[in-house]
């Protein structure tokens, strides 16, 4: 259970003073005390969230959307102090975009493309990154976790199905065969609840995981890191630098990374041995800045603070009916390359269709299984990626410093080296690889939009010559996507699946086709390009917007087997074609 | 096993030792290992074989400890 010792000692209350900075003035959302009936008596709800975060929120918001009755509770009764998780994915933007959230996100924040790496003097790498395909998104958008969740939370406002209680922190979970049982913590005193389904998306600390008594093993590291945001009124170019020795610190490493409303991210390590209090004490800070942004350079300090990176990994993101998300469930270092946040967020996007699927009686229970399967390899991939990035940042050994000194000084006079450079590999595309869930090609097709990929965007033109977006035409719903015209038997398809699980289909034609016989069409050949079409050239997206399975041929039969097979209701019996008859084909 | 073991004909060995010596003569430890591994990255990259490397990367994991 959790340590009610700690909790004593920091009872929940409201009426705290509400925080300013800068710009931002830190939303305090109301506390509503209890209804008679909840207090009074315990509730079941079909889904509990802990956690109002970027990923808790996330989940409540998908979930809520597509009907499920949602409570999320949260200790807290405002967003994130400090920027924290600044860099939002492209893949992030674009399910924030299917949740109807990403447009004030996109407006708040700024985009970057330019990168570089300096070694003392001498600058040895310059990069610049492009997203894949075409895309409404930037490959990242900075923006704070503050300006996130205060977005999220606009949104979760408009859904009918999500209760949102703030000041509730969860005191105790008990896992049961058919559900959890909760133990709440509020102003008024403590309630109970019961949920069928348990979400934990409440942090590297996680209440619920501690509740459980199950380990989420890995490493603390050493390096400590001093973190500021800075409003910052010098012309500074919006691209990311990373100095190694820099001329102005005495330290390691120093990064600067630009946000919104004219505040710059900067971090920079510090002795591991160094009094913590001590590297904040304004005066340092404010020296140190002085330093790092010139002496001329007018700025305010918005918010300061220290981070010591671990590498954490559950050994299952689902536990029965508790499912772990986010930080509760991996922890990777912040040089990770945004790895965190962003992976905390297809999570979510991986979790909510399933789970709603499951409750609402359209997916059979093991649907639920492939969270796991297909969420944890790419926990431990960013995990193993993480590490190699914090490895060259800050080496561990005499050994480890020798490459270190080696890639940083060949990178000045050897191209190849300049490789070597790790200062956070960007977040890769989240492929689920050997999902459960994908069909293997059958057919050649090149790997790019391979199954388990997440939507490749690109830009289409409307049957009314209307410029759209394909994310814009994915998701929620299983959706057929057809290179060509509306074949013959796609609408009775449509219909008998649609029975299981909402399934909807749209053609697009070739770029320069007559508009006759399709809902789009192809801008620049740049889907088939992306996916590989040709004339016929059928894809199945996931509810999640992945790639299920693709075919050269529209074909009824395999299509329906394969979204009956996503559900786990190969068997049930829908126009009689079950995995037998698709494997005889 | 791609990775050669073999000795090739008219290899200047002795010389070879000598100048992998004194890559590390008149400098601190940090330099003599940046030597070291600089080394190792320009050839790593020369030979642009990653089952080589592999193979040489084993190799060298199995050397037993000087310590002993």
């Amino acid at each position: 259970m959790t340590d009610q010792r700690k909790d004593k000692q920091n009872p929940i209350r409201r009426g705290r003073r509400p925080l300013k900075l800068g710009n931002f003035v830190y939303p305090q959302y109301d506390y509503r005390p209890l209804a008679d009936d909840e207090a009074q008596a315990v509730k079941r709800r079909p889904v509990v969230v802990v956690g109002a975060g970027m990923v808790g929120l996330t989940t409540a918001i998908d979930l809520a959307r597509k009907g499920v009755r949602c409570v999320l509770i949260d200790d807290n009764d405002t967003v994130s102090a400090g920027s924290r998780s600044i860099a939002q994915a492209r893949r992030t933007m674009e399910i924030w975009s299917r949740l109807g959230c990403a447009e004030p996100m996109r407006e708040k924040g700024i985009s970057w493309s330019r990168g570089h790496t300096h070694h003392r003097d001498d600058t040895v790498l310059s990069f610049t990154v492009f997203p894949e395909g075409g895309s409404r998104f930037p490959s990242f958008t900075s923006l704070a976790q503050y300006y996130v969740e205060h977005f999220l939370v606009e949104r979760a406002r408009t859904l009918d199905h999500l209760d949102i209680r703030w000041l509730n922190r969860l005191s105790g979970v008990r896992l049961n065969p058919d559900g959890v049982e909760l133990t709440v913590e509020t102003p008024d005193g403590t309630y109970r609840m019961q949920a069928d389904w348990l979400v934990a998306a409440d942090g590297a600390k996680s209440r619920v995981r501690s509740a459980l008594g199950l380990a989420f093993e890995g490493d603390r590291l050493q390096d400590k890191f001093v973190i500021a945001d800075v409003r910052c009124g010098a012309d500074f170019p919006f691209e990311r630098n990373y100095w190694f020795e820099p001329p102005f610190y005495d330290g390691n490493s120093v990064l600067r990374v630009p946000q919104s409303d004219s505040i710059w991210r900067i971090d920079w390590q510090i002795d591991p041995t160094a009094d913590t209090d001590s590297e904040l004490a304004p005066d340092l800070v404010r020296q140190r800045l002085e330093r790092m942004l010139g002496e001329d350079t007018d700025f305010e300090i918005e918010w300061v603070s220290t981070y010591t990176s671990e590498h954490r990994l559950m050994d299952s993101f689902r536990h029965g009916r508790v499912f772990f998300a986010g930080d509760a469930a991996h922890q990777f270092s912040p040089f990770g390359g945004g790895r965190g946040g962003n992976s905390g967020i297809q999570d979510a996007d991986n979790l909510a269709w399933k789970l709603a699927a499951v409750i609402q009686g359209r997916a059979a229970e093991r649907l639920l299984d492939s969270y796991d399967a297909e969420r944890r390899p790419i926990a431990e991939r960013n995990l193993a990626d993480s590490k190699k990035s914090t490895e060259f940042i800050t080496p561990k050994s005499d050994h480890s410093w020798g490459f270190h000194d080696a890639v940083m000084n060949l990178a000045k006079v050897a191209p190849f080296a300049k490789s070597y450079v790790n200062t956070g590999r960007f977040a890769v595309w989240p492929v689920l690889e050997n999902s459960p869930l994908s069909l293997p090609d059958s057919e050649g097709f090149a790997d790019l939009a391979r199954p388990g990929t997440p939507v490749l965007d690109c830009p289409l033109l409307s049957a009314d010559g209307q410029p759209a977006w394909l994310a814009d035409q994915i998701g929620d719903d299983f959706t057929v996507v057809t290179y060509g015209p509306t074949p013959a038997g796609g609408a009775a398809l449509l219909s008998a699946l649609s029975a299981a699980f909402p399934t909807r289909s749209i053609s697009i034609g070739a770029a320069g086709a007559s508009d006759e016989g399709h809902d789009f069409r192809d801008v620049d050949g740049a889907f088939a390009r992306l996916y590989g079409a040709e004339p016929g050239t059928t894809y199945l997206f996931r509810p999640d917007q992945h790639v299920l399975a693709r075919w050269r041929q529209f074909d009824s039969a395999r299509i329906a087997v394969a979204v009956r097979r996503t559900l786990g209701l190969i068997g049930i019996g829908l126009n009689g074609i079950g995995l037998e008859q698709e494997k005889a084909r | 096993m791609k990775l050669r073991l073999e000795l090739p004909e008219r290899f200047p060995v002795d010389d070879i030792y000598a100048k992998l010596v004194a890559l590390g003569s008149e400098k601190t430890d940090r330099d003599a290992r940046q030597a070291v591994a600089a080394l190792a990255l320009l050839l790593i990259n020369h030979i642009g074989d990653v089952d080589v490397i592999d193979e040489a990367i084993e190799i060298v994991q199995r050397l037993p400890s000087t310590d002993s």
